[in-house]
């Protein structure tokens, strides 16, 4: 991601929302990584879910990725669908549902969310915060084993991005977050807090700010 | 001076070496992906299919209906005068439409006008969401980009190109009778009977597979340039410039070979 990135080894446990407070770069880089979009460079691995997603072939990483709830940045929401279609299209195609059992889960995750109101309006329509709850809210939708977020609901009210956060965490158990400043409702709620910077990781108790 | 030249040679063997590979690979990539198309997504499929349809061919009717009725007008006059300069007109004027019109203009201008409205639309879409990391976010959610933005565009375009190949011959022959009739003095039979000399049915079968394979081809080629476009911006034009170059060839290239085996 036109930035060296140095060593790092570190484990996320099922069932916790580690959070890694990061630059951009660091942060694009782990994320591809983790959704098999990017394979690390020898002699790195990177395991996710039981799977090595650098090392799967181009079938069984679109398999794996469908066990993942992920929003990255930019949020990638297709520009020219409604909000419910931007849920709907990726279980569709990724085989996991029929469109009208897609619909369901995608009305669900919208009411879960509170963007019902908004679910025929296209992404450019939507306000900043909201648009970023709609890529957590796609994320949602397939009812994924882990969340794999970059740097969510930074335009988000903290009130808010607590509860959507809360509603998260209870939906997803096991998360990997970046953050790129300090957020505190995503402190508040992570299991497990790290900086990641040129010294490696550094635990919450070392000084995340 | 000479080294440059070489060098810069090279180098463009080189890229065009690497893009064919690239090419290469895509295609079947995209043979591969039909196979794997999921289940569920083929109601959402066909409506993608009727959507790419309805902007390439039904939206494009007017303009691609007026440069056919100023191709006809133009071509059967010209063609007319020279027949009856040359001898029979029943004869000559008959093999020149069949030939020029039906046959060769009929298709390559068809593409050419898809081209210039559909596949840059479509190269510079797929750019733009390259750029706004929409292909990444779908990627990522397991959705192969091939099933949802390459096969609709590929089959919906084939058809297009094929329908209005045919609209766009029916219109030149059309009004190039009215042409012929107006400017030339010449009689709808003498028209009509001089066309039917020359013409086959199967230059009906010809036409709209030469529309659909050349309808494919541009929508795969256009696809391809703008999915393989980078992340800045500034990659969207240039990925629309290879995707009309090389859409361009193709279809040049097309009515060359189905020429070439017409006459072998």
């Amino acid at each position: 991601m036109g930035e060296w990135i140095e060593p790092v080894s570190f484990d996320v446990l099922e069932g916790e929302w580690f959070v890694i407070r990061t630059t951009p770069a660091r942060s694009g880089t782990l994320l591809r990584l983790c959704c098999g979009l990017d394979e690390p460079a020898p002699p790195g691995t990177m395991e996710v879910l039981g799977e090595t997603p650098g090392l799967l072939g181009r079938d069984a990483v679109f398999n794996f990725r469908r066990r993942l709830g992920v929003a990255l940045q930019p949020d990638g929401l297709v520009s020219n669908l409604p909000l419910i279609r931007n849920l709907v299209v990726p279980l569709v195609y990724s085989g996991q549902r029929t469109p009208a059992e897609a619909s369901a889960r995608a009305e669900a995750v919208l009411e879960m969310l509170e963007l019902t109101a908004w679910a025929q309006a296209r992404p450019s329509e939507l306000p900043p915060d909201l648009r970023q709850v709609a890529a957590i809210a796609r994320a949602l939708a397939p009812e994924p084993k882990a969340l794999v977020l970059e740097d969510p609901l930074n335009a988000v009210r903290s009130r808010m991005a607590a509860g959507v956060l809360d509603r998260c965490k209870a939906a997803v158990p096991s998360a990997i977050i970046t953050v790129f400043r300090r957020f505190e409702p995503l402190y508040d709620i992570a299991d497990h807090l790290v900086l990641w910077d040129a010294r490696g990781f550094v635990s919450a108790g070392e000084g995340v700010a | 001076m000479i080294l440059d030249a070489i060098a810069s040679t090279g180098h463009g063997a080189r890229q065009v070496g690497a893009s064919s590979a690239l090419l290469t690979r895509f295609a079947g990539a995209i043979m591969r992906s039909t196979l794997t198309y999921p289940r569920t997504a083929f109601r959402l499929w066909w409506r993608s299919v009727a959507n790419q349809v309805r902007f390439t061919a039904a939206d494009a009717i007017p303009f691609v209906g007026t440069v056919a009725i100023a191709v006809g007008g133009i071509v059967i006059v010209e063609a007319s005068a020279q027949a009856i300069k040359f001898g029979g007109l029943s004869d000559t004027l008959g093999k020149l439409l069949a030939s020029v019109i039906v046959r060769e203009l009929g298709p390559l201008f068809t593409s050419i006008l898809v081209i210039g409205r559909s596949g840059t639309a479509i190269a510079a879409e797929l750019a733009a969401c390259r750029v706004y990391g929409e292909i990444d976010a779908l990627e990522a959610m397991g959705v192969n980009p091939l099933h949802y933005f390459v096969l609709p565009r590929i089959l919906g375009v084939a058809i297009s190109v094929a329908a209005l190949t045919l609209l766009f011959d029916a219109v030149t022959l059309t009004s190039g009778l009215l042409a012929a009739r107006v400017i030339q003095k010449i009689s709808l039979e003498e028209y009509v009977g001089s066309l039917q000399l020359a013409m086959r049915s199967w230059d009906v079968i010809e036409v709209t597979l030469k529309g659909a394979i050349s309808g494919a081809g541009i929508a795969a080629l256009c696809t391809f340039e703008g999915l393989r476009a980078g992340r800045a911006p500034t990659e969207i034009p240039q990925a629309v410039t290879r995707a009309v170059v090389d859409s361009l060839l193709f279809v040049v290239g097309l009515a060359g070979l189905f020429a070439l085996l017409r006459y072998l």
